[in-house]
């Protein structure tokens, strides 16, 4: 009896051992796999692995067996040229998740039910009167409402929102349109237009409610689209161009395109006399370097201007500290190429290593995207 | 007079609605085009998308550099798309290793036959990427391979015959993973074969079809390397296999995007 005892304990213990190993084993796996599969990531880890493997060969000559290997790492740049391919889907379906403002559609929402209720009476099934977490979210939704409103001016919704708060058809409205957005952000959907996306939201709607709901007079405003700032933009139409840029520096590296010929070519005439002594490589550098320092700019002013969640507040700091390594990195690079500094090499691998680090960081780190959260001014 | 005018007002008329119903049949056919081409290219968008999409870039290209005047063209851009492949190859024993566990990332599982040797495959493939980029070196892997691919043996009544020179088993010692990619191969046309006849509900899908081509080609290039040779036969069956199972990922994307949009909305 007493010999049993500590045997079944120590095979408890070993039990557990063994579960909660395996339990770490298959996350790791799970979450290498995920990393594995996400090009960004891919494409950080062998940059970063290029340039440790860049110092070793400058500090130790005597593995310079290693420059195939060096080819090899340097081929997962490539995916900066696949990026054109992901971009016409943008432009056939423009609603995702991310451009959706998901208050201002809740707010004209519950508005055009209401107005549809003074006819048809609509039969809300009763909710769990327990359910405090749903509760808690509705009084929040109603606070950060009133706070853009605030910032917004918009007094007819105010009117409204005080009529409403804490109704039933807000609750299940919020809880719908939030699932909806939820699944599309994670599954990655995306609709060609608004009627498409109040479609999906009227099968969801009148899944809830016992009579069937129609969206179809439902308007659809400006105000639902989230707008890319002015900034934003600039910043995307530079990616667009370093995308073609990075495609021509590919095609001069297979010798399929002599940028050289070309601008001797264009150096002829007298209005392109300049082209002759430039390099597509350096208009690329020069464009990324300037595109960090525009993001840098742009992420300090979110910072201390807009009112952000804090899932925002923290995806911002990181794309600050990102842009800031990237464009020091960049930066020194371009300042080497132009001749106007003398940078030793090996700083340039380290800066390299320290700038793609903290983007494979910002990707581990990244937050699963919150829907209906309060965004909140640094005072 | 009036006659006259009320054809030529008639005319215009005709000629105004041709118009305005060929632009709107363009403008359809330009969306309808550019939603499937955008949602076919965003569906490669991934890392097995890049490595199937590179894998026919290499077949395509090397076909082509089969005319004279393209000869050489494009060697630089096929000794990158090479080295791009390795790196996916060498990577892929994570992927090999997810399959071991249930999508909910909680249980293990039996992931299938030829999932399990594509496994092993790649765990092979890692090795033969260490050792060809002079990463790492395994001298008794080598030396078991020349032992092996040296001995001697009668086979089907002709005695003497090298085992290096026997079709898919030669690959066991110069590339292990296409040993066990043939024999995956094998496993899937055989289950397909068997479904058809057997079952009634056997998928008939396209992307089944060209999955299956894409795994005759891979057995063939493979098993019948030699046989093929290294001119038009061998380029015509590369990008063929590689194609098909370019088109079968999309396809299988693109059901699998679509099943779970469907089943959001519904």
């Amino acid at each position: 009896m007493n010999i049993q005892r500590p045997f079944s304990s120590a095979f408890a213990s070993f039990k557990n051992y063994c579960e909660s190993t395996q339990k770490v084993a298959k996350s790791i796996v799970v979450s290498f796999c995920a990393f594995r599969n996400d090009p960004d990531f891919f494409q950080k880890v062998f940059q970063v692995a290029f340039a440790v493997l860049q110092l070793i060969i400058i500090r130790s000559p005597g593995v310079r067996d290693l420059s195939r290997l060096s080819f090899v790492l340097k081929t997962a740049n490539m995916h900066d040229f696949y990026r054109f391919i992901q971009q016409p889907r943008q432009w056939f379906f423009p609603v995702k998740a991310e451009t959706i403002k998901e208050n201002r559609v809740l707010e004209d929402l519950i508005k055009y039910i209401q107005n549809r209720d003074n006819e048809v009476e609509v039969k809300i099934p009763e909710l769990n009167p327990f359910d405090t977490r749903e509760e808690g979210a509705a009084i929040q939704l109603s606070e950060l409402d009133q706070l853009e409103i605030k910032e917004r001016g918009e007094p007819e919704v105010q009117d409204k929102l005080n009529e409403n708060d804490h109704s039933d058809v807000r609750k299940l409205v919020k809880k719908v349109l939030g699932q909806l957005l939820s699944t599309m952000a994670s599954e990655d959907h995306a609709y060609r237009n608004f009627d498409e996306f109040k479609n999906a939201l009227q099968v969801r709607l009148n899944k809830n409610l016992s009579e069937d709901l129609d969206l179809t007079d439902l308007q659809v405003t400006p105000q639902w689209i989230r707008r890319t700032p002015f900034i934003e933009r600039i910043i995307n139409l530079s990616w667009f161009i370093v995308d073609i840029g990075c495609i021509g520096l590919y095609f001069q590296e297979w010798r399929l395109l002599d940028t050289a010929k070309w601008a001797a070519h264009m150096g002829q005439y007298s209005a392109f006399r300049g082209v002759k002594d430039h390099h597509l490589a350096h208009w690329v550098v020069g464009l990324v370097s300037s595109t960090f320092a525009i993001k840098l700019v742009e992420m300090t002013r979110r910072l201390q201007d807009d009112a952000l969640t804090v899932e925002e507040r923290r995806h911002t700091r990181w794309n600050w500290v990102t842009a800031l390594g990237e464009l020091v990195f960049f930066g020194t690079t371009y300042m080497d190429m132009m001749g106007q500094i003398k940078v030793n090499h090996a700083y340039l691998h380290c800066f390299a290593i320290v700038a793609k680090s903290l983007g494979l960081l910002s990707i581990v780190t990244r937050p699963k995207h919150q829907f209906f959260q309060k965004p909140v001014r640094v005072a | 007079m009036v006659y006259i005018t009320e054809r030529v007002r008639n005319a215009f008329d005709n000629f105004y609605t041709g118009c305005t119903g060929a632009s709107e049949r363009l403008k359809r056919g330009v969306l309808a085009i550019g939603q499937e081409g955008s949602r076919i290219l965003y569906d490669i968008y991934s890392l097995d998308g890049f490595e199937k999409w590179s894998k026919v870039l290499i077949a395509d290209l090397k076909m082509a550099s089969l005319i004279p005047k393209l000869n050489g063209i494009f060697a630089e851009c096929l000794k990158t798309l090479e080295a791009q492949k390795d790196l996916y190859y060498a990577t892929q024993i994570i992927n090999s290793m997810r399959s071991f566990i249930d999508p909910t990332g909680k249980n293990f599982r039996c992931p299938g036959f030829s999932k399990v040797l594509i496994a092993i495959g790649s765990v092979f493939e890692t090795g033969s990427f260490l050792q060809k980029y002079k990463v790492m070196s395994f001298p008794a892997c080598s030396a078991f391979a020349q032992e092996l691919g040296s001995m001697r043996m009668s086979l089907f009544g002709r005695p003497d015959i090298r085992f290096d020179n026997i079709p898919v088993f030669n690959s066991f010692c110069d590339k292990p993973k296409d040993f066990f990619i043939f024999w995956a191969s094998f496993w899937d046309v055989k289950t397909w074969v068997i479904e058809r006849v057997y079952s009634e509900e056997a998928s008939s899908s396209w992307e089944s079809y060209f999955k299956l081509a894409g795994n005759m080609g891979k057995m063939l290039l493979i098993g019948g390397s030699r046989w093929l040779g290294a001119g038009w036969p061998l380029a015509i069956v590369d990008v063929a296999t590689q194609n098909a199972s370019l088109i079968a990922f999309i396809i299988k994307r693109h059901v699998d995007r679509e099943k779970k949009f469907y089943a959001s909305a519904a």
